[in-house]
């Protein structure tokens, strides 16, 4: 009995697994040109996808990564081989959230946010995150890694949502630029070193989002950090101040060793942080412009989803 | 959980670590006791014609930049007694590198520090390089004497590609020291098959990445030519001085402060809890060679 069970659960897992596998297949060209596609195509699930990418991978399971394949094509010896990599990271603010980290230079030249750098090519697309790579670049590897990137972007149908946390920044204030989408406090000093540790408590459960406030001849940088309830933020916070030696009290900008200003606010379920100001009005300005609407977004935490 | 966190406050300050314990050599030759200095030598060298535009490295100068600096590290007048000084003939060595195919230690440079230590009087066949296998390698198994040499590089997790992390392949689990972002790499520094027996580090310079971006964290357009070597027999004072060229690198190519991310606190843990070396800027004496030009430091 036990063991009819234990067949019939692995026919089970195997179709689920080849499913997955034809879709993910599905979505990448056999050809292009004259580049053809090398066999077998190569996947990956969290359990062995540190074997491809090593420590890499870890930024991929932070981000709940579900599976990946990787296709390589080849034309001949004079050519590089080109590798199309697509993560399947079950939801598209997972997919953002690896483009956002991994993308310096943005474009929309594919998908919903792409980058293209000598000889690869990064961009997502609704839960997809794909990046299309040559070992080194030619004329005919590049023309092959736009149109193979191309292929791609075509196969994949839908569009997916930004995390909510960016949509309503977007809706407080949409000044800000390379906006990173994070629930892993490994990613939190991306722009500004704020600890080694996580003294913010960032973890699945949250949502996190650090970006660039431009200002003059440089950049505010802020962070936000949303939680499930009123209570962990507030625990949070208290946190933060105590590792930062701030008053409990704080309202206004503070001036940190570093001799920059920054200011910490609790709002419900939230905390965000302006950092990096050479001057406290500088904060305050940015502060004073954000705290009304971000009040009238985030009021009754309607926007929290796990 | 880590005893010794490094808070904001120290590392801006970048002198709180000089607050550290005196530091337990393990792997220094004697030498460098006898010496009783109170820093730690690091020595940089540079060359400009060490690698050419096709990033081909030039052997006879590598060699000689690898030469010139372990004369200058042990303090020797010449080449053979210094090699000499860190290796003896009944030494069974092994050649810890690295060969990360988008970045990997030069063949070159292996080439020539195996050649200095067969001079030593070691048999070529106890001697092996090696990067994955080496805990199924019977001269890394057996070795007496460690040579740790790898390429600096930023990296996902860990912050940075750096000499303590280039033991991780003597971790019978390698992922077993992800967690807190790799804090605790310098462990391996204290498994039976290392412990002890490192007696020169290299971290190569050459054509460091300072930035990473996409799956596999390389392209060329966040490399450049430094072409440098970082010579050392304390690792984490390597490692030290390397991260922050990187770091300077990284202000000079973004315009503006950008911390390594995650911070590569493996190597200062490395100090302050593993006692592997000293990451404390004020407790190395760097000595800088050849070339001048954007040195970073």
């Amino acid at each position: 009995m036990l063991t009819n069970i234990l067949i019939l659960y692995s026919l089970y897992i195997a179709f689920f697994n080849m499913d997955i596998n034809v879709e993910l297949a599905s979505l990448l060209p056999n050809k292009i040109d004259e580049w053809k596609s090398e066999i077998p195509d190569q996947y990956y699930t969290p359990d062995n996808l540190h074997t491809y990418l090593n420590g890499g991978a870890e930024l991929y399971n932070s981000f709940q990564f579900k599976e990946a394949i990787c296709r390589t094509f080849i034309k001949d010896d004079n050519e590089p081989k080109i590798k199309a990599e697509i993560f399947d990271m079950a939801k598209p603010e997972n997919a953002f959230g690896v483009f956002s980290l991994s993308a310096e230079n943005r474009a929309m030249q594919f998908g919903q946010g792409s980058q293209y750098l000598q000889g690869s090519l990064v961009f997502w697309k609704d839960k997809y995150y794909v990046s299309v790579i040559a070992d080194y670049e030619t004329q005919s590897a590049r023309k092959a890694l736009f149109m193979i990137a191309y292929a791609i972007e075509k196969s994949i149908k839908a569009k997916g949502q930004l995390p909510q946390i960016i949509t309503n920044l977007k809706k407080i204030d949409s000044t800000f630029t390379k906006e990173i989408y994070f629930t892993n406090y490994a990613w939190q000093n991306t722009y500004y070193f704020i600890a080694d540790n996580n003294i913010f408590n960032i973890n699945n459960d949250c949502k996190a989002i650090m970006a660039y406030y431009p200002i003059q001849n440089y950049n505010l940088i802020y962070l936000q950090i949303q939680y499930p309830d009123d209570k962990i933020a507030k625990k949070a916070y208290t946190a933060f101040l105590k590792y930062f030696k701030l008053p409990k009290n704080i309202n206004s900008p503070y001036m940190l060793e570093d001799k920059k200003w920054m200011v910490p606010v609790l709002f419900e379920n939230n905390i965000y942080c302006i950092f990096n100001g050479k001057s406290s009005d500088d904060i305050e300005v940015l502060n004073n412009k954000l705290k009304t609407k971000f009040q009238t977004i985030y009021d009754k935490k309607q926007d929290y989803t796990p | 959980m880590i005893k010794n966190k490094i808070t904001r406050r120290d590392l801006i300050k970048k002198s709180a670590l000089a607050a550290v314990g005196s530091a337990l050599y393990f792997n220094m030759p004697k030498i460098v006791f006898a010496n009783k200095t109170s820093k730690t030598k690091v020595i940089l060298i540079r060359n400009k014609n060490v690698i050419d535009d096709n990033g081909i490295v030039n052997s006879n100068i590598i060699k000689e930049m690898l030469d010139e600096a372990v004369v200058t590290l042990t303090g020797k007048s010449d080449i053979s007694q210094s090699w000499a000084t860190i290796f003896n003939k009944n030494d069974i060595v092994g050649i810890k590198t690295n060969e990360w195919h988008n970045l990997h230690t030069p063949l070159e440079l292996e080439e020539a520090i195996k050649n200095r230590i067969i001079e030593t009087g070691v048999n070529s066949q106890n001697i092996s390089i090696k990067d994955r296998g080496v805990l199924n390698d019977d001269v890394f198994k057996n070795a007496t004497a460690l040579v740790n040499v790898r390429p600096i590089r930023t990296h996902y997790w860990a912050g940075v590609g750096s000499l303590i992390k280039n033991y991780i392949m003597f971790s019978e689990k390698p992922s077993s020291y992800h967690p807190d972002t790799c804090a605790d790499l310098g462990a391996l520094w204290k498994l039976p098959i290392v412990e002890g027996k490192t007696k020169l580090n290299i971290l190569v310079m050459l054509t460091p990445l300072f930035h990473g971006v996409g799956p596999h964290h390389f392209n060329k357009e966040y490399t450049w030519k430094y072409n440098g070597l970082l010579v050392g027999f304390d690792p984490v004072a390597v490692d030290s001085v390397g991260i922050r060229i990187l770091q300077e690198k990284r202000r000079q190519y973004f315009g503006e402060d950008r911390p390594i991310n995650p911070p590569p606190k493996h190597i200062f843990i490395a100090d302050t809890k593993y006692k592997i070396g000293t990451a404390d800027p004020n407790k190395i004496e760097l000595i800088s060679l050849g070339w001048k030009n954007d040195i970073l430091i």
